[in-house]
């Protein structure tokens, strides 16, 4: 078939890109396939490791491991090349379509199935027009004919990217192991902008992507732009290490105790060293209650016991859901709190999921969250923004097929967080929702998105953070939390002139939110699921359903 | 044979080759995504893309089965060292009751 003006514009780049996202699909799947074979044949060598047998199978499955392996990249790459081809035949159409329109301004017809170019009626009665008309109408032809040349080179170069990718008929894409990842390659891309990891860690062969979980899993799972599973698998697999590690160093340390002299100052830093053990022994196991909380979907997608801890959970995988949001805590919370505030994501991903929804959501405890004493500050809020952006961008980068539809939830200070990212222009979300928010450093709703209508506030009358109510209604607490904050924040997000849509929260006080029941969490989760309509509006007006 | 049984984790290798046979099946999975399509997108590389199809579910299907072979190999040397085992073990017995 030859490449002409009518082949362009019959063509539906919607349909390249179908195929596009069935090829990146069945890359996913050779990817997940691999990574079974890898995992279910490591152990290969210790469990059946003498005679002739045992060699001939370790050989094939270190052989089918690597021909897998290498054959992910290529399926990826037709993929890849499908999506730059729909996205050229777009952008052609879009061009064709503006130079009929700039022809038929000046009086001229383009016959958008042939290509041919000739004047109205109009043209020919004016002198001025008939002197340029060859002129013009060569122009035009030109321009078309460029157009079509532009679509059979991209023919021509999606063909070649789709043979590139054929596997031999008897060894596929070899079975030579790629060479393996050094830890100086995973921490450049430290800091780097999430699409770009991404990249990078899809250029990657599986089996060269679980030699870096395995070797360098703290590193590889606090990465933004890998995978969520990936990420998971790393993280997983670091702090069963750092348990372990840190169950033999307590051991050690508690074998010493009875051979140090009492006072002798050795005793004294023996103990504080296990004090600091358990300490971080402490986080991680509510870390584990947390996964335990989550369950099944739980994800572990952070992980760091430095200082108060990070440590980042979703219940629900991010990258295959529909619906993502990512939820920012408040005061007071550490690595100890994690249990807690992963089962108000469950409630919330349970509620949002109810109407058969795919989504999922994340507790994101990756910034140094306040203290009584730092609350008024905006340090932490400004701290925290720059890695819960990444955070977001990773999502974009690592979702599977068509852009989902992610939200931002911050909660007390958390809000804080979020409003200080969605300042920086660079948070790429699709909604803003808060609970109990003292303020998120602007005063006005639309400085955080191009349309306010996607940013939801939610305030119980009883909360003494957000709403007036609270220091009446519980005298000594609320009056505290309500002069610990006091507008240093900016002035209240609900107040009808900050321009956002403020929810129904008709929980009691300031940690409630996510009471199973409540109109409070079904309205979060109506926002979640994109189920705009379905919120109940103190005030404010609700936008057309996602994907609108 | 029972030397390297004696070295070999029989119950592991059984399992571990049930779990590469259920793998063999992932990979048969993996070209089914790909959904038979009701005609070509009007395009000419399309062509290029149908053939790609159809190439690819071969090495597909080898590899398949491949692994799937890998796996039942497994599982028999598993069951052929607990077979030997047992007759080892049967004759040891028989041994026993004639002295």
């Amino acid at each position: 078939m030859t490449v002409t003006l009518d082949v362009v514009m019959g063509t539906d780049p919607g349909r390249i890109d179908a195929e596009a996202y069935a090829w990146e699909a069945m890359a996913g799947a050779l990817d997940d396939a691999t990574g079974s074979l890898i995992g279910a044949t490591r152990d290969l060598g210790t469990v059946w490791s003498a005679g002739a047998a045992a060699e001939a199978a370790a050989r094939e499955a270190t052989l089918l491991r690597a021909e897998a392996s290498n054959a992910v990249l290529p399926c990826r790459a037709v993929a890849r090349a499908l999506h730059e081809h729909a996205a050229t035949i777009r952008a052609l159409q879009d061009t064709v379509t503006g130079i009929a329109a700039e022809a038929k301004v000046g009086g001229y017809r383009v016959d958008l199935s042939s290509g041919v170019v000739d004047a109205a009626e109009g043209v020919y009665e004016r002198a001025s027009a008939l002197h340029c008309m060859p002129q013009r109408i060569d122009g035009y032809v030109h321009q078309l004919q460029g157009i079509v040349d532009r679509a059979a080179e991209s023919d021509a170069r999606t063909s070649a990217a789709i043979t590139a990718g054929l596997p031999e008929r008897r060894n596929g894409f070899g079975s030579a192991p790629a060479a393996t990842v050094s830890e100086d390659q995973v921490r450049a891309r430290q800091g780097r902008p999430p699409a770009e990891v991404n990249r990078w860690w899809l250029g990657l062969s599986p089996e060269r992507q679980d030699q870096a979980i395995r070797d360098f899993p703290q590193l590889v799972g606090a990465l933004d732009g890998v995978p969520c599973r990936d990420r998971d698998a790393a993280n997983r697999r670091w702090l069963s290490r750092r348990l372990a590690d840190l169950d033999a160093a307590q051991d050690a340390l508690r074998n010493r105790l009875p051979h140090v002299r009492p006072r002798s100052g050795d005793d004294y830093g023996l103990w504080r060293r296990l004090r600091a053990i358990g300490k971080e022994l402490d986080g991680l196991a509510a870390v584990r209650g947390g996964l335990e909380r989550a369950g099944a979907q739980g994800l572990l997608l952070g992980l760091d016991t430095a200082g108060d801890g990070r440590a980042v959970i979703a219940v629900g995988d991010p990258d295959a859901a529909t619906h993502a949001a990512v939820w920012v805590p408040g005061l007071g919370t550490t690595i100890g709190n994690t249990r807690g505030n992963v089962e108000r994501m469950v409630q919330l991903q349970r509620e949002a999921s109810r109407a058969g929804e795919s989504v999922a959501t994340v507790y994101w405890l990756g910034y140094n969250a306040p203290e009584p004493l730092s609350v008024a500050g905006s340090d932490r809020s400004r701290a925290g923004a720059a890695p819960y952006a990444a955070f977001m961008q990773g999502l974009r980068a690592t979702h599977e097929g068509k852009p989902g539809h992610l939200v931002a939830m911050g909660h007390s200070y958390g809000s804080t967080v979020v409003g200080e990212a969605a300042l920086t222009g660079r948070l790429p979300v699709d909604d803003i929702v808060t609970q109990g928010s003292p303020g998120v450093h602007t005063d006005l709703a639309a400085t955080l998105t191009p349309d306010p209508r996607h940013v939801w506030i939610g305030s119980s009358p009883t909360d003494p953070v957000s709403a007036t109510g609270g220091p009446v209604m519980v005298p000594i607490v609320g009056s505290f939390l309500a002069a610990l904050y006091d507008g240093v924040h900016g002035p209240s997000p609900q107040a009808a002139e900050f321009g956002a849509n403020e929810y129904d929260a008709d929980t009691f006080f300031h940690l409630r939110y996510w009471d199973p029941g409540s109109d409070s969490l079904r309205n979060q989760a109506a926002i979640v699921s994109g189920d705009y309509s379905a919120v109940d509006l103190e005030h404010g007006q609700a936008p057309p359903d996602w994907p609108g | 044979m029972t030397t390297y049984a004696s070295q070999t984790d029989v119950a592991a290798l059984a399992t571990m080759g049930t779990s590469v046979q259920a793998v063999a099946s992932a990979f048969d999975n993996v070209h089914r995504v790909i959904v038979a399509d009701d005609g070509v997108f009007a395009w000419p590389c399309d062509a290029t893309l149908s053939d790609a199809d159809r190439v690819w579910a071969g090495f597909l299907g080898r590899l398949a089965d491949q692994v799937r072979r890998l796996g039942a190999a497994m599982s028999a040397s598993a069951a052929a060292y607990r077979a030997a085992d047992s007759r080892s073990a049967d004759r040891l017995n028989a041994a026993g009751a004639g002295l």
